[in-house]
């Protein structure tokens, strides 16, 4: 008998003449007081990124290539990690094209095996997009691709996240539903809250951990 | 939980003697050396462990909840992932984790959620470009069939490890978890560890609490801690030859001495003409009283029965009043 047929057979046991439980999931519970008008959706998350100090800006589908230019020169980042092939990734080489001496676009197309090293040294800053947000968690939704990988949101020091302010949803459950996430998860799903912290210390509040150190969400407020 | 048994400076001198780094104790500083250092072992290192804190039936999913990032650094970096995890920790559906979580993050730490949630469904796939190669799933059975087969014991499995029971706890607060010596600290520990390492091996757990009810009281998913104290500590106590034996170990503070003295407390108690023999005895013969009963009067005077018992002060008080019965 295997470890496994011993576990099981050792529960079943424990359970014979005892009827399961009924399932009382209980849809009202996590869903009634995490419910949103569309126009508070966008304050309600912007309130709880920002407690936990992600920094949001508030602009346009067609403005938001020229802010991050900004961004970017204010903070002095040498270089940015793009997905060329989305449609977000096409507006930034474009931009790019038409206005010179910005920082270096690189771009994440080749196994992380071949440049990890570069990736993990000298990779200041990443821009990806989402999947969406949850007003009642302030979390980003993050389903990593081929075309933006996994470690594209958690090893560069800082994270630029576009969102559309349509794709904000209510809460944690409607995103499942919605998504019909049940049917099929992908091999990697995040909720991203906020930049990397820690209290480990003294129960001091540290940002900055093991993760990024700074979460910079594009809300495109028009999309 | 945080290392509550280390302070800033203490870090400061450990950092300083095992990093060569310059001594400091601001904590901002000292968690941007923890990143620096961990980089690199991320970095390089070839598998990745984790724990789980959800496992979901219906969609093969792993939930891990953190702060900090390392979670997903180890789950996702190195080529090789292993998730270890209890059996208790599978869910049936995917639903299930919404209001789990929620209760989890809350209580652990007060938030409405972690910074990351982290969902990992499987390896890398074919056309994937990052991510483990291999992700293997160890699940621990580990004394937890065993807290399962009985219907109150099997409460002690709701537990979601969220921690409030610990950062509620006034024997936790103060001793920190090294002090109970095993992986599980605090009042859950304390109804788990006997199950996973025999109770015989920690007789002394389920007494060390004042049972003043804290952690019963702010368990979100109700565990009755203070309940299931009670009883490992009267398993604790069953006699060898019990012929219901629920887990290993039980048994092992059982003293035949302790058992007469009562036994004898109960037929004593029990029986009102033995009773009153008793408090006849005790009053009249109260001069008797032994001085020396161990280490008791080293501190305090030694016990004596007073003149009169308290039924009959009552009897003459009531005999004043005039209310005979």
């Amino acid at each position: 008998m295997s470890a496994r047929d011993n576990i099981l057979a050792k529960l079943r046991k424990s359970l014979t003449g005892t009827t399961p439980v009924a399932d009382h999931f209980d849809v009202d519970l996590v869903t009634q007081t995490y419910r949103y008008a569309p126009e508070e959706r966008i304050p309600q998350l912007r309130k709880l990124m920002e407690a936990v100090h992600t920094e949001i800006h508030l602009t346009s589908g067609e403005g938001w290539t020229t802010l991050l230019a900004q961004l970017l020169r204010d903070r002095q980042l040498p270089s940015l990690l793009i997905a060329p092939t989305t449609a977000h990734g096409k507006k930034i080489t474009q931009f790019w094209a038409n206005n010179p001496d910005l920082p270096t676009l690189k771009a994440y197309n080749r196994p992380v095996e071949e440049w990890k090293a570069e990736l993990f040294n000298d990779t200041p800053a990443s821009l990806t997009g989402t999947l969406g947000a949850i007003a009642a968690t302030g979390s980003l939704i993050l389903w990593p691709t081929r075309e933006e990988p996994r470690l594209m949101s958690l090893v560069p020091p800082v994270h630029f996240a576009l969102l559309k302010a349509s794709e904000i949803r209510d809460n944690f459950y409607e995103v499942q539903q919605e998504f019909e996430w049940a049917q099929g998860m992908p091999t990697n799903a995040l909720l991203v809250s906020g930049p990397s912290k820690t209290a480990d210390i003294e129960q001091v509040l540290a940002y900055g951990a093991h993760g990024p150190k700074d979460l910079v969400v594009l809300i495109l407020e028009d999309q | 939980m945080t290392a509550i048994h280390k302070n800033a400076g203490k870090i400061a001198s450990l950092f300083h003697d095992k990093l060569g780094v310059e001594y400091t104790k601001d904590v901002d500083q000292l968690i941007q050396i923890g990143r620096k250092v961990l980089r690199q072992k991320f970095f390089e290192a070839d598998i990745g462990v984790s724990g789980v804190n959800f496992a979901v039936a219906e969609t093969g999913t792993l939930l891990l909840v953190e702060n900090e990032g390392n979670g997903r650094m180890s789950t996702t970096v190195p080529p090789v992932h292993i998730a270890v995890t209890g059996i208790e920790k599978v869910v049936e559906n995917l639903r299930d984790v919404v209001p789990l979580l929620s209760l989890l993050t809350r209580s652990a730490l007060g938030q409405p959620i972690t910074t990351y949630v982290n969902m990992i469904s499987g390896p890398r796939k074919a056309d994937e470009l990052d991510g483990p190669q291999e992700v293997h799933l160890v699940l621990l059975d580990n004394g937890r069939s065993q807290a399962f087969a009985d219907s109150e014991l099997r409460q002690t499995l709701n537990c979601i490890r969220c921690g409030a029971c610990m950062n509620h706890c006034p024997v936790y607060t103060r001793i920190g978890g090294h002090a109970y010596g095993e992986v599980y600290p605090g009042p859950i520990g304390k109804i788990i560890t006997p199950h996973m390492v025999g109770l015989a091996k920690v007789p002394d757990h389920p007494s060390a609490s004042s049972l003043c009810g804290a952690c019963g009281e702010v368990c979100p998913v109700k565990i009755p801690i203070p309940a299931l104290l009670r009883r490992l500590r009267e398993e604790n106590v069953k006699a060898p030859d019990n012929p219901n034996q629920v887990m290993r170990g039980q048994g092992s503070k059982y003293s035949p001495k302790e058992r007469f003295i009562w036994n004898a407390w109960a037929r004593l108690n029990s029986s009102p003409r033995l009773y009153r023999l008793f408090a006849f005895l005790a009053t009249r013969l109260r001069a008797l009283t032994p001085s020396n009963v161990g280490p008791w009067p080293q501190n305090h005077s030694a016990p004596k029965p007073a003149a009169r018992s308290l039924h009959d002060l009552a009897r003459d008080h009531l005999k004043a009043q005039g209310d005979r019965r």
